[in-house]
Order: structure tokens, then C-alpha cells, then sequence
């Protein structure tokens, strides 16, 4: 049975930090004397109030049951992104109804995809606050919470059951209650590193910081219409590779190659599989930019390198159109969309790392037809994998792709052509951004139709929260065991 | 954790007092710099658009003039034409004592500059004696060019000043939009509050006072004490102990007079 009054006072608590990061991007607006101070303020207020209200009433939670963990989860994500676009819906601009809630999930899922044909009319403290969305939504509200919760250790125990998943915890060979300060150590370390090193090569600090909070959150918000294209900087693409690949790794792998231990990514088999697949895509597209001559095999590399990571990790940052590039290469990436980056990371999607013991489990399967009385065990780093995870990531998988193939088809029902509306799926509920088609890398959102744009949210909102999560709070509201 | 009632209550309505406080001076700051743009339309873009009609109504004014000089009526001719051209000097200078958007003086420059040319043309034909004819082809060749340019150069001040009367109306209409959005948004959360505060009422208020009845109703002097069972520390906590003291005192009351 779920506590409502534990779960709402849970709310309060990502309605305040949401209300603190509003502060100060009203702090920005404020310094840069911009129009938007009001709807951001009002916003924070908003926030603030709402996220306190608990606390006059509600006594100190000594432990949490895991459904009450479940519904904060996944309830926490929905009001963060309601109240996401209230400072959106406010100032106006290109923002009706529809867009700023897309705009909100879109950041907050780190999918990055917007709905904007002109970002760079967006007044500082909106775009710091969009930044901001991405930034928080990296490692997930509930994980900062959970750096600030003041409350017992019981009742991080059971956030930890419902927003880190089995498999992402195998990697981190520590106990769970150090696993937030693993993340956030990796998680800041990265993202100051990428914003010196960004300004270092000539953005200026305010854009440096913006995208390393979309680099390292793996989403795809840029401050600038043409995205990293218009800085037209090799410097920069590299750096931003580099932190795009990086956030899309296990960060308890990040973390012991930073800390110098056993376990690191060096030392990750899933790990390297994921570089390879990575470079075998780099590698095949600029053979054939290279061979339909539309670049230079330079040049092609370095598109190529730069929208395969982009991609693979789920960031979405672009350089390039590359809705014209050769079918072959639309496909490559459209799977690189889907595969997307590994667990323990920001990335969204179905993780490598599910795909890595999908065809483990296959082969297993097959040994077992030759050897039907042989013992076989899937493993991931020497660790055996469990007969129940490896059931739950088939079921994941099948799920995953029944959702985007519904979302499919009911965009193509709403009139959408065939690349885009499968592009848009796919990106959406892989947290990725740009699609194909009418979506592609410089274009956006904003001509879908509204209907398509709800759709397109939850897909997002769905993928976010690894759509098990959201079937099994469904089934615990109706009462099913 | 608050235990007192009275400070729940108290922060409860403050915090609905607070956010429909924040809702209302925002909605004025809006409707405020709503004003102040219909303002800047009605006294700036506004008044420099009649300006310019009156340069041109002037300017038609001192070209029927010339033709009123060359049917013969010269005298008349010669005063509409001075007459407008005083009009024409007023609303130049009613200009540039006016001027709002970037790059208008260099509009209103253009206009001087044609509008001399023109002037200094039509004066130099009514001083030379000449034929009618002449009077005609210099009419067509010389004057009626520079008419037009003069002309053409007022109606690009008017469209600059109506272009951007156009965009400020835009701008208002999304000032509205804007001005609305917090009152909507207030509403919403005032709503969202108030289910809120019922919720809470019924936990903290409510359902204690139904647990202290049952406590009251299912209470057996055998029981020895009332248990009604409240988690809070507040006053109904209070009650409750209270009401076990109270029952305490009287049992030994009881005891005492029995012996």
C-alpha cells in the first residue's frame, strides 16, 4: 500500500531543487536585464511554494517501501516536467501549450530534441534554464535528491531499487549508499573539465557551460541555431566527442579508470565491444562519404566520427545535415539511435550493454540446442547473469521495441512520411534527439502536429524511465499484485 | 517538523496568501509594461505616422498650387504654395522632435532633401516669364519628378513608423498572452494547493478526531486507558495523553473514595 502523504512530501523535494535551479537562471536573467526574470521568478516562487507545502505538515519518513520508491520515481519525473515548462509557457515566444511540455520532457529526459526554429532568440536565463533541465535530468532527479536527502539510510535504499537498474548496479563494485557519490563525482568531474576545456578553445563561458551540461547529460541542447556546426572548430568537435563518449560509459567504469582501479574501462568487455561498434559505424559511413564523394575522407571522418557518437551515446549535438547523406549511412545511424549508450550512464535507449547480453543469451540458446544437457551461463565481466535479469532484459527489449513500433505507426496514422515518423520513434524513446526526415539534425520538432508532440513526449518520458517502471507503478495503482 | 496547529494552519494559508500575492504582482508588472507599449505606439509610432500625412496632404496641397499658378490663378497658386510649404517645415520639424526607431532621421533627411529640391524648383519657375507650354514641359520634366520623389520619401517614413506599429501590436498582443499566463498558472496551482491542504486537513485534522471518537467509543473502564492510536506530535497527541491523564486521575479518584 502506498503512503500518499510520504510520496508527496518526496514531490516537495524535487519541486524545491527544481525551484533552485529556476533561482538561478532568474539570477541570470536578472544580471543580463532580460524579459524573462518575471516568468522565471513567478516560476521558482511557484516551485518553491508548492515543494515547502509538504513539509508544514508531513513528519520526518524513517523508511520508504519500495512501490512508495516507484511512485516518486516515476511521479517525480512527470511533475518535474510539468513544472519544467512553466517558465516556457510564460515567456512565450515560440511556446504554446504543447511545446514548452515538449520542450520540458525533452530536456529533462536529455533527449534534446526541440522545437525551436530559433534558439538563439531565447533570452540567457531560458537557455540556462533549458540547460539546466538537461543537467538535471543527466543523472536523474531522484539521484540528486537523493545527494541532498537529509533523510535515513532505508530510505535511500529504496530509491536506489527503483531508479538504478540490476544491471547498472553490477558495475559498480561498491556498496549502494556510495554509488550517488560515485555518480555525482564523475558526473561534476566531467562536466568542469569539458567547460574549461571549451572555453579554453574560445566559447564563451556562458555557452561553455551550457554545453558541457548537454555533452555530459548526453542531450543535445545547444545554445546556437546550427548547434556545434556553428563553430565550425575541429578543437571543439574533439572535445566534445571525446565528452560525449565518455558520459555514455558505465560511470562506476569511469570512476575506477579515474581512481586508478581493477575494474575500469580498459578492463570492461562490454565496454570494448561498445568502442568497436562504435568505430566499425565511424569507419563504414566515411568509407562512403568518401566514395559518393561527397567529402574529402578528412572531412568525412570527421562528420562521421562526430554524428556516430553523437548518436550512440544519445547526446544528438550535430556539425551536419545529415538528412542528405546516403541511405546506407541513414541506416547505420538510425541504429546507433536505437542501440544507444551503455548502462550506469546518462545515455537513454536500450543500452549496449542489453543488446551485448541479448546476443550472449542467444548464443547460449544455441549452445544449448547442440548440448542439451550442458551447463551455460551468461556472463558480463566475469559476473554470471542471473536467469531472472536476463528474462527481464529480453522482455525490456521486446517491449522497447513493441512501444516504438506502436509510436510508429501512429505517427504515420497522423500523416507523417515513413523515415521520419520511424526516426522520430526511435530517437524519442531513445533519448537521442535528432531523427530523420522532416526531424533531421538542423531541423526540429516545432512543424509536428500537437497530437504527434504528446505522443512524441510520452515516448520520451517513457524511455526515460525504462517503460517497465511505468507499467509496474500502473499496475500497483489498480490494485494488482 | 511543525507540532503546533495553529502554525500548520497559519504557514498552510500563508503560502496560498504568498503564491496568489506572486501571481497578482506579476500579472500587474505585465499589464503595466502593457501599457507602457500601447503608450509607446499611441505617442511615438502613432504620432509620427500623422506627421507624415500631413507632409503629404501639405505636399498635394502645394502641387495643386503650381497647377492653379499655371491655369493663370497665380496669385491663389502662389499662396497654397507658400501656405504648404510652412505645413511641410512644421511637420519636418514635428518629426524630428519624434524620432523612435533606427534609421528614421536618415528617412527624415531624404525627405528634407527631396522636399528642398522640389521647392527650390517650383519657386525658380514662378519667378522666370515664360510661355504656357514652357511652363508645361518644365512642369513635367523637372517639377512633377522631384513630386514624386519628395513624395515616395514621406511614405517611406510612414511605412517604417507603420511597420513598426505592426510589430509593438504584436508585441502587446504577446505582453497579453503573458500577463494572462501567470494567472493561469496560478489558478492551476491554487487549485492543485487546495487538494492539497484537503489532503492534509484530512490526515492531520480529520482522521485524528475520527481516531480519538473511536478511541472514546470503544473505551472500557477494564481498558484502563484510551488508545487512539495518534502518530503526530501535535495537540491532538496532546489531547490524547490528556484525556489518559484525565481518566487516570479519575480511577484513582474512584479508588481513593472506595477505600
Amino acid at each position: 500500500m502506498i503512503r500518499t502523504r510520504v510520496v508527496i512530501k518526496y514531490l516537495g523535494y524535487i519541486l524545491l531543487f527544481n525551484a533552485l535551479f529556476l533561482f538561478i537562471s532568474a539570477t541570470i536573467s536578472f544580471f543580463n536585464n532580460e524579459d524573462s526574470l518575471n516568468a522565471l521568478l513567478f516560476s521558482a516562487a511557484l516551485c518553491a511554494t508548492l515543494g515547502f507545502f509538504p513539509y508544514i505538515f508531513v513528519e520526518k519518513i524513517e523508511e520508504i517501501r519500495f512501490q512508495e520508491g516507484l511512485a516518486i520515481s516515476v511521479l517525480g519525473w512527470i511533475i518535474t516536467c510539468i513544472v519544467g515548462m512553466i517558465p516556457y509557457l510564460i515567456w512565450g515566444g515560440e511556446f504554446t501549450l504543447v511545446n514548452a511540455l515538449f520542450e520540458s520532457v525533452s530536456g529533462f529526459t536529455t533527449t534534446g530534441a526541440s522545437i525551436l526554429n530559433d534558439v538563439e532568440a531565447l533570452p540567457k536565463g531560458l537557455l540556462f534554464w533549458r540547460a539546466s533541465t538537461t543537467f538535471i535530468g543527466g543523472v536523474g532527479i531522484i539521484l540528486f535528491v537523493l545527494l541532498v536527502l537529509p533523510e535515513k539510510k532505508g530510505v535511500q535504499a529504496s530509491f536506489y531499487r527503483s531508479e538504478v537498474s540490476d544491471l547498472s548496479k553490477m558495475s559498480f563494485r561498491t556498496r549502494s549508499r556510495h554509488i550517488t557519490r560515485i555518480i555525482a563525482i564523475v558526473y561534476f568531474s566531467l562536466i568542469m573539465a569539458e567547460t574549461i576545456l571549451l572555453k579554453l578553445l574560445g566559447m564563451s563561458l556562458f555557452d561553455a557551460i551550457c554545453h558541457s551540461f548537454s555533452t555530459v547529460a548526453t542531450a543535445g541542447f545547444s545554445t546556437k541555431n546550427l548547434s556545434i556546426a556553428y563553430y565550425d572548430n575541429i578543437w571543439i568537435e574533439i572535445v566534445i566527442m571525446f565528452f560525449m563518449l565518455i558520459s555514455s560509459m558505465h560511470f562506476g567504469l569511469v570512476y575506477g579508470t579515474m581512481t586508478r582501479q581493477q575494474h575500469n574501462i580498459f578492463t570492461s568487455r562490454p565496454t570494448h565491444m561498445y568502442m568497436l561498434v562504435i568505430f566499425v559505424g565511424i569507419l563504414l559511413i566515411t568509407l562512403q562519404l568518401t566514395h559518393e564523394k561527397m567529402f574529402s575522407f578528412w572531412e568525412s571522418l570527421r562528420y562521421a566520427a562526430f554524428q556516430v557518437i553523437s548518436l550512440a551515446s544519445t547526446t544528438g549535438l550535430v556539425t551536419i545535415d545529415t538528412a542528405i547523406w546516403p541511405m546506407f549511412s541513414i541506416i547505420l545511424l538510425i541504429y546507433y539511435s536505437a542501440q544507444c549508450g551503455m548502462v550506469g550512464s546518462t545515455a537513454g535507449g536500450i543500452k549496449f550493454d542489453r543488446i551485448y547480453l541479448f546476443f550472449s543469451s542467444i548464443k547460449k540458446q544455441l549452445k544449448l540446442i547442440l548440448h542439451p544437457n550442458g551447463i551455460y551461463a551468461v556472463k558480463i565481466d566475469n559476473k554470471v547473469i542471473e536467469n531472472d535479469l536476463e528474462l527481464q532484459i529480453m522482455v525490456f527489449i521486446i517491449l522497447y521495441i513493441f512501444t516504438f513500433s506502436i509510436t510508429t505507426l501512429l505517427l504515420s496514422a497522423m500523416g507523417l512520411d515513413g523515415i521520419t515518423s520511424l526516426s522520430a520513434s526511435i530517437t524519442t524513446i531513445g533519448n537521442v534527439g535528432p531523427g530523420f526526415g522532416s526531424v533531421s539534425s538542423l531541423a526540429n520538432y516545432g512543424h509536428l502536429p500537437d497530437a504527434a508532440k504528446y505522443l512524441l513526449s510520452a515516448n520520451m518520458l517513457l524511455g526515460r524511465l525504462e517503460i517497465m517502471n511505468v507499467f509496474a507503478l500502473f499496475m500497483i495503482l489498480s490494485g494488482k499484485k | 517538523m511543525i507540532k503546533s496547529l495553529k502554525i500548520k494552519i497559519l504557514l498552510s494559508f500563508t503560502l496560498l496568501i504568498f503564491m496568489l500575492l506572486g501571481a497578482g504582482i506579476m500579472s500587474i508588472l505585465e499589464f503595466r509594461n502593457i501599457g507602457d507599449s500601447v503608450d509607446k505606439v499611441l505617442k511615438n509610432n502613432y504620432q509620427s505616422i500623422e506627421s507624415a500625412k500631413k507632409m503629404a496632404d501639405a505636399l498635394e496641397r502645394e502641387n495643386n498650387g503650381i497647377l492653379l499658378w499655371l491655369i493663370g490663378d497665380r496669385k491663389s497658386g502662389l499662396a497654397t504654395v507658400h501656405a504648404s510649404d510652412s505645413i511641410i517645415r512644421n511637420a519636418i520639424k514635428e518629426s524630428e522632435a519624434n524620432i523612435t526607431e533606427k534609421g528614421e532621421p536618415r528617412y527624415i533627411l531624404a525627405i528634407i532633401e527631396a522636399y528642398d529640391k522640389y521647392h527650390t524648383a517650383v519657386l525658380q519657375m514662378a519667378e522666370v516669364e515664360s510661355s504656357l507650354d514652357e511652363f508645361k514641359t518644365r512642369y513635367k520634366t523637372e517639377i512633377q519628378p522631384l513630386f514624386f520623389t519628395t513624395k515616395n520619401a514621406i511614405n517611406d517614413l510612414m511605412v517604417l513608423n507603420q511597420d513598426q506599429m505592426n510589430r509593438q501590436s504584436e508585441i502587446v498582443k504577446e505582453k497579453s498572452r503573458r500577463a494572462m499566463m501567470p494567472a493561469i498558472v496560478s489558478i492551476a496551482a491554487a487549485v492543485i494547493f487546495a487538494l492539497l491542504l484537503y489532503f492534509f486537513i484530512s490526515i492531520y485534522f480529520i482522521h485524528p478526531i475520527k481516531q480519538l471518537i473511536n478511541g472514546v467509543m470503544e473505551f472500557y473502564p477494564e481498558k484502563g486507558r484510551l488508545n487512539a492510536n495518534i502518530a503526530t506530535k501535535d495537540e491532538f497527541k496532546t489531547l490524547e495523553n490528556e484525556i489518559n491523564n484525565l481518566i487516570y486521575r479519575l480511577f484513582r479518584k474512584k479508588g481513593s473514595s472506595n477505600e
